[in-house]
Order: C-alpha cells, then structure tokens, then sequence
C-alpha cells in the first residue's frame, strides 16, 4: 500500500516501488499458449505501454490484470502483486472487489461495453453503485462531475442520454469517466483511441496524461506506435505471447534493439516514408514511379454537392461544392474526420449516390450526368477497395468465382474457363498471392490476404482509377504496410490512378500526390502533400497536425 | 459456405431417427410398391375391419382394405401436396416480398398491409375460403394451403431481402457494372433464400398437416382416395368400433410432421452455426 500512497514527487523517480509486478504469466486456452511469460511492472505516475499486433496476446494480458481473462482460460503466474498482495487465485469475488476500486479498466469499444438501454450517468456511476459509495443523488452528482472532468461538453444533459445517442468520443470519454469513478490508482486502458478521430483521440490521451500526472499508474494496449510515443514511459513490445523488447520509451522506440520493433517502425507510414517502400530489406526502396500525365484528366469532379432531407424535413448538406481533378497515373489523397462527407464524395465519385447539384466526369466524359442503364458498360473503367473487403464478397462465393467474375466484366472477357482461370491466377499472382488461394472462400483468408483479393478484383477490369476509401484502415500495421506497398508498386507498374479517402494523416501523406482537406462536407485545404502538411493554410488543417501523435520529431 | 464443415454441432440420434422416417416416406412416395405388395384398392369383403395382426399391420377397413398398403400408396399424394403447398406459397412469397424490399415505397407499405391483414385471420381459415369457392380437389388443396402458408414466408422473404440489398457485396457487383438482373439473381437472391432453406423444410411437415386437416373436413382430396387426411375422414366413422382406421393414419401424420420438423431445425442449426 506504500506506494500507491506516495508522494507525487516521489514517484516520478524511476526506482520508486511498482505498483503492480508481474512475473512469468501465462494464458492458455485449451492447449494453444496465448500468453508465453511475460514480465513487467509500472510504477505510481508511471505509464507502461504494451504494444503489438493483433493476435500478440497483449488485450488477453490486459484482461487477465483484471481477472477477466474469460471462461475457458487457465491462467498461471510466478507473480502478479499488486500494491503488495497477491493477486494469484483471487476468487471472483475478491476480483469484484479490486476492479474499479483498485483497477480500473477501459475498454477500446465503448458501444458495446456500455449498457445500451441505462442512462449515461447511470453508467458512469455504476462503479460507485457497486461499491457501495453514497447515495443515490450523491451518486448522479458525482457522475456529473466525472463527466465534467474528462471534457464531456453539457454533462447534465449528456448523463441522461443513453449510450447510442451519444458520438464515439463522448463514449470513449464516458467510459474513461466511469473508470476513473473510484479514482483507482492503476488504470489499464486497451486501444482507448483506436476508432477514434486524431483531435478527439488527442483529447483522450490528454485525460490519461493528466490522470497519470496525478500519481496514478497506466497500462496502456495499443497497436499504434504513435500513441505509445506520446504517452509512454516504458514500452513492452509482444509477438506471439511474448515481449519481444522492454525499456524505457525513448529507447525502444529510437533504438529499438529486436528487429521485429524495428520492423514495426519501419511500417508506420508518414512523411518520412514518401516515396519509398515501407517493408524494408536490408536498406530504403525507392519508388520508381510512372510519370504523372497532367494532361490527361482521369476524373473530373465539379462543384459537388449532396444534400440529404431527414426524417424531420431539415436539410442536411453532406457534402457542399467539392471540387478535385484527378490526373493520369496520380493519386489524390482525400483527408477528413468522421463525418467529414469524404466517403459520400468516394461514392458520387463511383457513381454509386446521385450528387444533388455538381458532376463528375470520367476521363473528360460525362459519367453522373449518364443514366444508370448508360453507365454500366462504362464501370469497368473506376474500381473500388473498401475498408472491409470481407463485407464485399458474396459469401457464398470462391476467391476464384469472384476474380472470374470481375474479369468477365472487363475489357477482354476470357473465352474459356481455362483462360479464365489462368488469369485468376495470374491477378491472384500481381497481388502476392498463390494460386492455391482460388478454390478458398475468402472468410478463410487474414485480413491482409482478403484486402489482397479485393485489389486483385479492382484490377481485373483493368481500370484506371480505382478508388480506395479506407483501404488499410482496418489492418494491423505492418500488414498496412505491405498492402500499402502493394498499392503503390501497382500504381508504379500500372500507372492506375487513385482517389484514396483515408481519415490517417499519416497514410494519406505516405501515398498522395495532392491532398484535399476535407472538414463538415467541404473543401478547406488542397495542394501538393507536402505543401498541405509543412505549411498548412487552414487553422482546421494546423489543428489536424497538431493533434496527431508523432514517432519521429521532424 | 459449403467448404466450411460445421463440425461443431453434432448428429444427435433423435436426428438419425427424424431422417430415416423421412428417408422411409420420400421411398413410399416415389415408389410404394418396394415396401408393399398389395394394392390400395384390393376389396376383400370377409376381411373387413380387421383389427390389427401380423398380415394386416394396420388393421383392414370397413371394404377389407389393407390400412398399411392405403397409408404406403397415400404418401406420394400427401408429400405431393405438402410439397406443391410450400411451393406455391414460397414462389408467391418471392414474388410478393421481394418486391415489396426492392421497389419499396408506396408498394412496400401496400404489400406489407396486404400481409398484415392476411396474418390476422388463421392460415386455415383462409384455405376454408379457398376451397368453399373452388370445390375439394387436389389442386384446390394445394393452392389453398399455399396461399394460407404464404404471408409469414413473404414477410421472411421481404426482411432478409432487406438486409441483402444493405450488403457490401451487392454494391461491389453493382460497381462492376452489372445489371440490376444480374445481381439479384446472382447475388441477392440465393443469399436471401438461404436462410429460409430450414424455414422451408419445417414449412413441408406444416402444409401436410393442413392439407390433411382439409381433406379430414371433407375440403380436401375426396374419397376414396388414399390420401392420409382422407384416410383419417373415412376412418372418423368407425372411431368408436374399429380405432386403428383413425388412429393409425392419425399418428403417421403426427410422425412425419415431427421428423420434418426435428430435421429442420437441425438444419436451421447448422446453417446458423455455419453462418461464422
């Protein structure tokens, strides 16, 4: 108990006492080892990140810290102490008694972990309810000022709104509020600003930065190695159930000593990584680029504009006036927050939404303006790669009947199923796949191999613009940079062009030409990449960049 | 779905046993005179109304036919009509639901009222209708149990076709360019169906049931036709004296419609474990 009642002061020294101590902790389920020894400690004022991909085991050692490793799991440690006690073979019921008042945890999905049918407030308090703290108006009053003390803007009325009425941010907030009700002194957060927009997740990091300011220690899951740059004191790194490097911050992340940290470094795309390949050998690949053609116009979008009337007669504009050409063998890189209007551009840029008043025109021919039956010979020419390629496939579908399928439709339909076939496989080849992946069905396939097959079917009609709307945002980062990879050496091989909509400032400054700044359905910035990113016009812009979590300094 | 073996669910015997009554019925329909050598209409007037025994499993009727050969030759007629109701009933289901999910609008709210009031009067009522005005027959049957069956499956039908539509796989299709046609009968249809397959299984014991109800009120196929409802009409006189005439046809009605039953939620099982 020392510790966690140490002086502030104290305990920003680095020997001051751990607060939790783990030795040699290990997760099985069944008879796959999820968790293989690991070891660590954090002190009070102290923030451990544990940093990996998915699959690493770091959310099962999260969960396991709060005895909610889940049925079906045995769990073995040498040492798990916290404050002092023993934490290995607590009851269920002494596990109730140490989370929320001892361990606060925060989950990274803040719809589901949130009752849908209580009161915001209610679940805010819920810990304080638990734990049998004051009444129940005393309650409601404290879970108004919780609101108030992570940011929630209107906290009266927010806390009797329910979970679903509220934005993912105000959520995330809520439910950090609700884990810092009892004000415990060690909070675990799990990717607490993963689907989160960068100024809404730079105000959460904010929160947990002043939590642990107050001498309270921090566990934090991420995969986002920018994250644990800003907040992180000490980095612990997992693959596979296992630390693969431990160290102070500054150490792991500058000098990263195991090569698979370095390697996760590498694949952060960003500035730095222009031009180049973000999978590395043993030095930098530059991109040897087709030549942009400014001459010849792939696709053309003039004033577009898409007003929605909703249910209550009021009309919303989604998207207002948005103007972009996009050039031969060029990608444009379309950046914004949620609700930003960018995937709604994406998709009048598709043809697949009536703009209410604008055009597009497809390489200087009219494309919205046709009517649908006219269009349709035409949509071999614009492909499409979604954020979730999975949703995309019929599922009752092979890989090989979707590639076949998709090259019916282009120029040179094959004229007979072995033609078909050899160059299903061929594409399936272009992408980095083999052919044995034909006969699979596509939920068999990782992540990273099913966003393969949906380039590969965006290609097969051989189009030249594809357009990606959140193409990587749903992958771990170093599978991200493989595909990322992939798209630019196509674009290098192929000269396509791409409309890439991402809301990762980091990956739309890795892969575009020229950027347009998208804020509430408008233009408010467009330029060359570097000119938008080094010296930013738009104060939306400048805020943008500031709140984005940095690797690297400049 | 078909690569992904849904090994986790396992064959429970009551399964094995649904199916193999089954199996047994689909033989009599399609050929009844493997499991019989009799014939249905075999009149043998010193053997009328026979109790049960070893040369007449089922008993004799009140003409001294073989019960156990009429019920053997009556299940191809029965499983016809269960099959053509449900059929009936799903194609008209298609029909009206998916038009209702794709044009929508004014059509949808007409359609789906035009349901909503079917769903209020029993679905046996309706066929009554059906078959007061056109006469008992065969047809008549079949088309009065489907449209009596058809509004539950149309509102299936209307909602799955609903959530399809939403998919990413239907506007990837459309991206691509093809035609409206071609992604509905590629993509929306099969996908939408595919559900419903257990629906449908358990829907065949169903329409058997009404039809035989049908055919027991005299509505059905007439007599003396060895149809298993009218087995159990004819019998209905002899309830007091000779029990097995109804009892028996009775039970085999009960027991099909079980194991059609047991086996379609078995499916329904499967499909849903499967569907990730």
């Amino acid at each position: 108990m020392t510790a966690g009642t140490t002086e502030i002061g104290l305990v920003k020294v680095r020997a001051a006492a751990p607060l939790l101590q783990v030795a040699g902790l290990r997760v099985r389920f069944g008879d796959r080892e999820v968790v293989r020894g690991v070891s660590f400690a954090v002190a009070p004022g102290q923030c451990l990140a544990i940093v990996g991909e998915s699959g690493s085991g770091k959310s099962v050692t999260a969960r396991t810290l709060v005895g909610l490793t889940g049925p079906g799991a045995t769990v073995d440690a040498e040492r798990i102490a916290f404050a002092g006690t023993d934490l290995t073979g607590c009851s269920e019921r002494a596990w109730r008694d140490i989370r929320g008042r001892q361990i606060g945890f925060v989950l990274q999905d803040a719809l589901v972990s949130l009752d849908q049918l209580r009161r915001v407030g209610d679940e805010v308090a819920e810990p304080l309810r638990v734990h049998g703290r004051g009444n129940r108006t005393e309650r409601a009053q404290r879970a108004i000022e919780l609101l108030d003390s992570v940011g929630v803007p209107e906290p009266e009325v927010r806390a009797r709104q329910r979970p679903y009425e509220l934005s993912g941010g105000l959520r995330q907030r809520a439910l950090i509020a609700s884990a810092i009700a009892l004000d415990p002194p060690l909070l675990i957060a799990d990717e607490p600003t993963t689907a989160l927009d960068v100024t809404v997740q730079a105000q959460v990091l904010d929160l947990l930065a002043e939590a642990k300011d107050r001498g309270r220690a921090i566990i934090l899951i991420s995969h986002d190695l920018s994250v644990v740059a800003r907040m992180a004191d000490d980095v612990a790194v997992m693959r596979h159930g296992e630390i693969v490097e431990q160290g102070p911050a500054r150490e792991v992340l500058q000098r990263p000593r195991h090569e698979y940290t370095q390697a996760l470094l590498d694949a952060v795309p960003s500035e730095h990584t222009r031009g180049q390949r973000l999978v590395r050998g043993e030095s930098v690949v530059e991109r040897v680029r087709a030549p942009i053609d400014r001459t010849r116009t792939v696709l053309d979008a003039r004033g577009l504009t898409k007003v929605y009337t909703g249910p209550d007669k009021v009309d919303r504009t989604v998207v207002d006036d948005v103007s972009f050409q996009l050039f031969a063998g060029e990608t444009l890189g379309i950046v914004g927050e949620s609700g930003s209007g960018k995937t709604t551009t994406a998709r009048i840029a598709l043809a697949l939404l009536e703009p209410t008043a604008g055009e597009v025109l497809l390489h200087d021919e009219p494309w919205s303006a046709l009517s649908r039956a006219q269009r349709r010979s035409r949509r071999r020419r614009i492909g499409v790669i979604y954020q979730d390629p999975l949703s995309s496939f019929d599922p009752r579908w092979s890989v090989g009947r979707v590639l076949v399928d998709a090259l019916a439709t282009g120029p040179r339909p094959p004229s007979s199923r072995e033609e078909a076939r050899a160059r299903a496989v061929r594409l399936l080849e272009q992408v980095g796949l083999g052919a044995e992946r034909l006969a699979g069905a596509p939920l068999r396939l990782s992540g990273g191999e099913r966003q393969r097959v949906a380039i590969a079917r965006a290609l097969a009609p051989e189009p030249e613009v594809i357009v990606c709307d959140e193409p990587v945002s749903a992958l771990d980062v170093s599978i991200q940079a493989q595909v990322l990879d992939l798209l630019t050496d196509l674009q290098d091989e192929l000269g396509v062009s791409y409309l890439f909509i991402s809301h990762d400032l980091g990956v739309i400054h890795h892969v575009s030409d020229r950027i347009l700044v998208m804020k509430d359905g408008r233009v408010v910035e467009h330029g060359p990449a570097d000119d938008v990113f080094e010296r930013p016009q738009h104060e939306y812009t400048q805020r943008l960049l500031t709140a984005l979590p940095r690797l690297r300094a400049a | 779905m078909s690569t992904i073996a849904p090994t986790s669910v396992a064959v429970r015997p009551g399964t094995v046993v649904a199916g193999a009554f089954v199996a047994l019925v689909v033989v009599a329909a399609v050929a009844p005179q493997l499991l019989t050598s009799g014939t249905p209409t075999q009149i043998d007037l010193r053997n009328a109304l026979a109790t049960p025994s070893w040369s007449h499993p089922f008993g004799t009727d009140e003409a001294g036919r073989d019960l156990l050969t009429r019920v053997i030759h009556g299940t191809g007629l029965s499983l016809g009509i269960g099959l053509g109701a449900t059929g009936v009933s799903m194609a008209l289901a298609i029909v009206l639901g998916a038009v209702a999910a794709l044009v929508g609008g004014v059509v949808d709210t007409v359609v789906t009222r035009i349901l909503e009031v079917t769903f209020a009067f029993p679905s046996l009522l309706a066929a009554l209708l059906i078959v007061a005005v056109y006469g008992p027959s065969v047809t008549t049957s079949i088309v009065a149990v489907g449209i009596g069956s058809m509004p539950g499956y149309a509102r299936m039908v209307r909602g799955q076709v609903l959530a399809v539509k939403q998919s990413g796989y239907i506007e990837s299709a459309h991206a691509l360019g093809h035609s409206p046609w071609t992604v509905f009968r590629r993509h929306l249809l099969p996908n939408a169906m595919r559900p419903l397959v257990a629906v449908v299984t358990l829907g065949i014991g169903q329409s058997i049931v009404w039809a035989s109800s049908l055919a027991f009120l005299g509505l059905g196929v007439p007599p003396p036709s060895p149809e298993w409802g009218a087995l159990l009409d004819a019998g209905r006189n002899y309830i007091t004296t000779s029990w097995w005439l109804a009892i028996l046809p009775g039970l085999v009605i009960v027991a099909f419609a079980i194991a059609v039953t047991a086996l379609g939620r078995s499916l329904q099982q499967r499909l849903e474990g499967a569907a990730r």
